[in-house]
């Protein structure tokens, strides 16, 4: 009965509101670093196992990274039209694409009998060192443990696609392949149905077909159409680790719930009540952190990952509260409140930031797809979580030091996950940072940066820099210069996009000055008091805001290496002054540049930015007369 | 007002210095005296107080930089993004009492509800992965799939509302209702990308998003508020939900639809590729999304248009071309991605499996070319696919550019889940 009681509340937190995004927990960051021993120990044993098992047929796969469980090599993107993964393997036979597949596809722990034997001979060890409640504690850190292994594993067996070597007519539905032969006797295409012209499959044999075509089910349940091809390179990466995250995230679930009950005193059962207090709790007080923190959408748009995480931290805290409830019973009000609106900001950031992250995966616009393919991902590695969490609750009990020991070791599961997760996305865009990074490098080398090196680059957050702790192998982004990365801090501190034309100009000659220089641009650029100033008029777009930066960092660049400073505006405007050489030099480069941006992969049509909501329309006599 | 522009032209003629800068929707005029002075005059605020309050209390439910932000057709999503949360609240608590009617309070052992609960809510997971398969056509279709989540969320609510009518299957009733509910949520989520980045004009996608979230939840809870008046009121009683279920109902489905059709999607998909070409060559004038926004069919989508050339896309190849005519199409526009096969009723389009949205493009204009040949009395023939051909090339650069220019997205061509071919 308990547990079917906590599995019903649970159930109804997941049935949210038609109108409510939140559907993933997360949380964050650098407790990543002191990530609990025993786990990182069974990470590497794992991982030098698997690297070790790896059968000689599977030498393609090359592991270049021993830090980081997680990678993995793409299958060969240009090299020819037809290579696919759901027809890897089979190069002999006439279209025998699905029974070759699975022989790649060594999905799970529960499908091989190797590696079952190794996950059960963890548990033994674990059984017989721990005593009862840390063992069961330890079972759903293995469980946690083995789930990312299947998933690595299953990463390593993506990686082996082959080219296909044969000749034919092919008809592509979505991600799925069929070959065509001609009938020369009737005239007309005959489809090859997989399994009738496959190549050396017993078809005698029912049950590894079934197997197989479960898996296949699954797969296509799992991953958006056309995949790899249909998204980013970064999809699979962020994924998986947000599959392990969301099991971890939907445990403190639970635990949290039923701290919750406790506090209440409600113990085991009374459904309605406690459904009844935690909906008020959660979702009333949620509704108005909701409207109040969308204030702050256009944050989320420049530091997508950053506001991630905080929202991922902001989740783990209102779930480290609840579980607190207990110990303060007579606060129960109080607490409750707080982590629920905690939770249900979290929930605003993270709907709006994933939907920022879909955007880019969406290779071929198939937005849609992506984010069915995350709703059934996170369901998935949810329902997991769910059970995992009952589980967990039903070993602890009432037990306060427990529970809040578990959730500890969850939350660090949870939050190393998330960093993971975040790090392995790309952002494709330009904001601030990241363009003065691919510009000022681009002013220095004369080469735009690519897309990893710069996301490898920024901060997750950039107001803690104690985060952006690097990596430390990181021997390749010696492109990214010193000096690059020092221009890309400053100028994204001094620069302030849509100031107030009045708050800056204090003569006529200066405004005068300004106007006519900027007479055919969209935005103005000044400095005063050594910031960087950029008054945007009415007709600005995006993409000016981009020209716009491009200036800056020229400025920028001519203040370092030149040692050119400020004069005065209208000084500066003059022929010869700083800012008519800077705008000279940006109307002939830029276009150079954003073409030479694109080729590398960049979003050159627009800045992303938070500009101040001033824009000014100019009433000089030299611009068009005022309607 | 006439006042202000007289001076405004005096200042021009004595070449004054002057601007005009607008923040949070207040301009200002900003001028130069003659001593060096800068003066600053609040330009036509003419609102009352009221207004403006109201204003600013608005403003926070707005993307930031709204209305430059964002692309037209916002303002009219909006307003009935609000009313379809409205009426879908109102109906959700409805649901929720005739729920607690049927199961929660009859006197059965707790277990058996919490059971049926939990299998009602498994059903609901069963739905979303259904519908988790259908994500390719969602993409190509966002607005009928969109459409289609909000029917099937309401036949879900029905089937709730219905519940008490016959208690003894309650389990099915509400397990139904739950499963068309989870491909509703899901097919409502994913379509919601494709619709959002219509608006989004300078990368504020999780600015529209967060605002949008703030919308929804405010009518939300006003929804919420009324469906609590009429559950205790009007609708306490059954007969009472058969009334106000189907108003609430029709009202949300018609908001979702109005919401739809003011979207300005621009992506190439079938439809909207085949009314740009007819409109290309019917007036030579390029349509730009938010002029297609109301001439979308949006359930059936898959119309032909006369126009265009009666030009069908993705059907299978093997039930297109017979593989004696294969090489012969072939043959005709060895560089292009796309096959024309010309039909009794209408013409076949097979694409490549990696064309873009511009050979799409390309196929359509040919075919449509032909086709208009065709009506002035040409016979059906290679000259005449090749005269098309020519016709297409000339204006296609400019066509390309101009299109690009009234922000269609021409790098994809998304037909769903329709078939193409590969050598």
């Amino acid at each position: 009965m308990g547990s079917s009681s906590q599995l019903l509340l649970s159930a109804t937190c997941l049935s949210t509101p038609f109108s409510n995004d939140g559907f993933m927990c997360c949380n964050s960051n650098r407790l990543a670093a002191t990530s609990s021993l025993s786990s990182t120990v069974k990470w590497q044993q794992i991982y030098e196992r698997l690297s070790s098992s790896s059968s000689p047929s599977q030498s393609s796969v090359v592991v270049r990274n021993s830090t980081s469980p997680f990678h993995f090599l793409l299958p060969n993107h240009g090299s020819n039209n037809n290579n696919n993964n759901n027809d890897g393997g089979n190069g002999g036979g006439g279209g025998g694409w699905n029974s070759s597949w699975g022989s790649n596809w060594n999905w799970g722990w529960w499908g091989d009998e190797e590696n079952a034997l190794f996950i059960f001979f963890c548990s033994h060890v674990l059984h017989e060192r721990g005593s009862e409640t840390a063992h069961k504690l330890r079972a759903v850190l293995l469980f946690v443990v083995s789930v990312l292994y299947s998933f690595f594993h299953f990463q390593l067996d993506t990686a082996l696609s082959k080219e296909k070597e044969e000749e034919g007519v092919w008809e592509v539905r979505g991600g799925k392949w069929h070959k065509i032969i001609p009938d020369s006797s009737k005239d007309e295409f005959v489809v090859v149905t997989p399994g009738i012209g496959a190549v050396g499959a017993p078809k005698s044999s029912t049950l590894p077909n079934l197997w197989l075509q479960c898996k296949e089910l699954f797969l296509r349940l799992m991953l958006p159409e056309g995949f790899p091809h249909s998204v980013t390179s970064d999809y699979l990466d962020y994924t998986l680790w947000r599959g392990v995250q969301g099991v971890a995230s939907q445990i403190s679930g639970v635990l949290a719930t039923q701290a919750l009950l406790y506090a209440v005193g409600l113990g085991k059962g009374a459904i309605p009540t406690a459904a009844a207090v935690n909906w008020v709790l959660k979702d009333g007080i949620g509704y108005l952190s909701k409207i109040l923190l969308s204030k702050f959408g256009r944050h989320f748009d420049v530091h997508p990952k950053g506001w991630r995480l905080f929202a991922d931290l902001l989740e783990n805290a209102a779930y480290g509260l609840e579980i607190l409830t207990p110990a303060f019973p007579h606060q129960f009000l109080l607490i409750g409140a707080v982590a629920g609106a905690g939770r249900s900001a979290a929930a605003l950031i993270q709907a709006s930031t994933r939907s920022c992250f879909y955007a880019g995966f969406a290779a071929q616009r198939n937005f849609a797809e992506v984010i069915a393919k995350g709703e059934a991902q996170g369901m998935v590695s949810k329902s997991i979580g769910i059970m995992l969490g009952i589980a967990l609750a039903n070993c602890i009990g009432s037990s306060a030091p427990l529970s809040f020991a578990s959730f500890t070791v969850v939350t660090v599961v949870h939050m190393f996950c998330n960093l993971k997760s975040y790090q392995s996305i790309q952002l494709r865009t330009l904001n601030p940072y990241r363009a003065s990074l691919v510009f000022s490098e681009y002013l220095l080398s004369g080469q735009v940066p690519s897309i990893k090196e710069v996301n490898e680059e920024e901060p997750l957050i950039p107001v803690v820099p104690l985060l952006n702790a690097k990596p430390t192998y990181k021997a390749q982004s010696a492109v990214l210069s010193t000096e690059a990365k020092d221009a890309a801090a400053e100028i994204e501190r001094r620069l302030q996009l849509g100031s107030k034309l009045s708050e800056v100009v204090s003569s006529k000659e200066d405004a005068l000055a300004l106007f006519d220089l900027y007479r055919n641009e969209a935005y103005i650029l000044t400095e005063h008091k050594g910031r960087f100033f950029v008054i945007l008029k009415e007709s600005c777009s995006p993409q000016d805001m981009l020209k716009s930066v491009f200036h800056v960092n020229y400025l920028y660049w001519l203040e370092t290496n030149a040692g050119i400073i400020s004069m005065g505006a209208s000084d500066d405007c003059r022929p010869g002054g700083r800012l008519q050489i800077s705008l000279e030099y940006v109307q002939r480069e830029f276009n150079h540049l954003k073409n030479d941006s694109e080729f590398v992969g960049w979003a050159t049509d627009g800045l992303i930015a938070r500009p101040l909501p001033n824009r000014i329309r100019p009433g000089h006599v030299a611009s068009t007369p005022t309607s | 007002m006439k006042k202000k522009m007289k001076e405004q032209e005096r200042a021009v003629a004595q070449g004054a210095v002057f601007w005009i800068e607008t923040s949070d929707s207040v301009s200002r005029h900003y001028q130069f005296h003659s001593n060096g002075d800068l003066s600053m005059k609040v330009v036509d605020d003419s609102r009352t107080v009221v207004h403006r309050v109201v204003e600013s209390f608005l403003n926070k439910f707005f993307p930031s930089g709204y209305p430059y932000s964002v692309n037209e057709g916002y303002l009219r999503y909006t307003q009935f993004r609000a009313l379809q949360h409205f009426s879908s609240a109102a109906l959700s608590v409805l649901s929720t009492q005739s729920l607690l009617f049927a199961a929660g309070l009859r006197p059965t052992p707790a277990q058996a509800t919490a059971v049926s609960w939990v299998l009602k809510d498994g059903m609901q997971h069963v739905g979303k992965l259904i519908c988790s398969n259908l994500g390719a056509r969602m993409d190509s279709e966002p607005k009928l799939w969109r459409i289609l989540a909000d029917v099937l969320y309401d036949l879900g609510t029905g089937l709730e509302v219905l519940s008490p009518l016959c208690p003894h299957l309650f389990l099915e009733m509400a397990g139904l209702g739950n499963f068309a509910k989870g491909m509703a949520v899901v097919a409502a989520r994913a379509t919601r990308l494709p619709i959002y980045s219509s608006f989004a004009k300078e990368g504020n996608l999780s600015d529209l998003f967060a605002k949008g979230e703030a919308i929804s939840t405010l009518f939300n809870v006003v929804g919420m508020g009324a469906g609590i008046q009429l559950a205790s009121t009007i609708c306490s009683s059954i007969q009472g939900k058969m009334i106000a279920g189907p108003l609430l109902s029709v009202i949300h489905v018609y908001s979702v639809i109005e919401e739809m059709r003011a979207a300005p999607v621009n992506t190439l998909n079938p439809q909207r590729t085949a009314m740009i070409v007819a409109d290309f060559i019917k007036t030579g004038k390029i349509s730009s999304p938010a002029d297609l926004r109301y001439q979308e069919d949006l359930i059936f989508t898959g119309r032909l248009i006369e126009d265009a050339g009666n030009v069908k896309v993705g059907r299978d190849l093997h039930k297109v071309v017979k593989p004696s005519k294969l090489c012969k199409l072939k043959g005709v526009f060895p560089e292009e991605k796309f096959l024309l096969c010309h039909g009794k009723k209408w013409t076949d389009m097979v694409l490549e499996h990696d064309a873009t949205g511009e050979d799409a493009l390309r196929g359509w204009l040919v075919a449509a070319y032909a086709a208009n040949l065709e009506k002035t009395g040409h016979e059906p023939s290679m000259t005449v696919l090749q005269e098309a051909y020519d016709k297409m090339n000339s204006v296609f650069s400019t066509f390309v550019s101009k299109l690009q220019a009234k922000g269609w997205h021409t790098d994809c061509f998304l037909d769903g889940t329709g078939s193409r071919f590969a050598w």
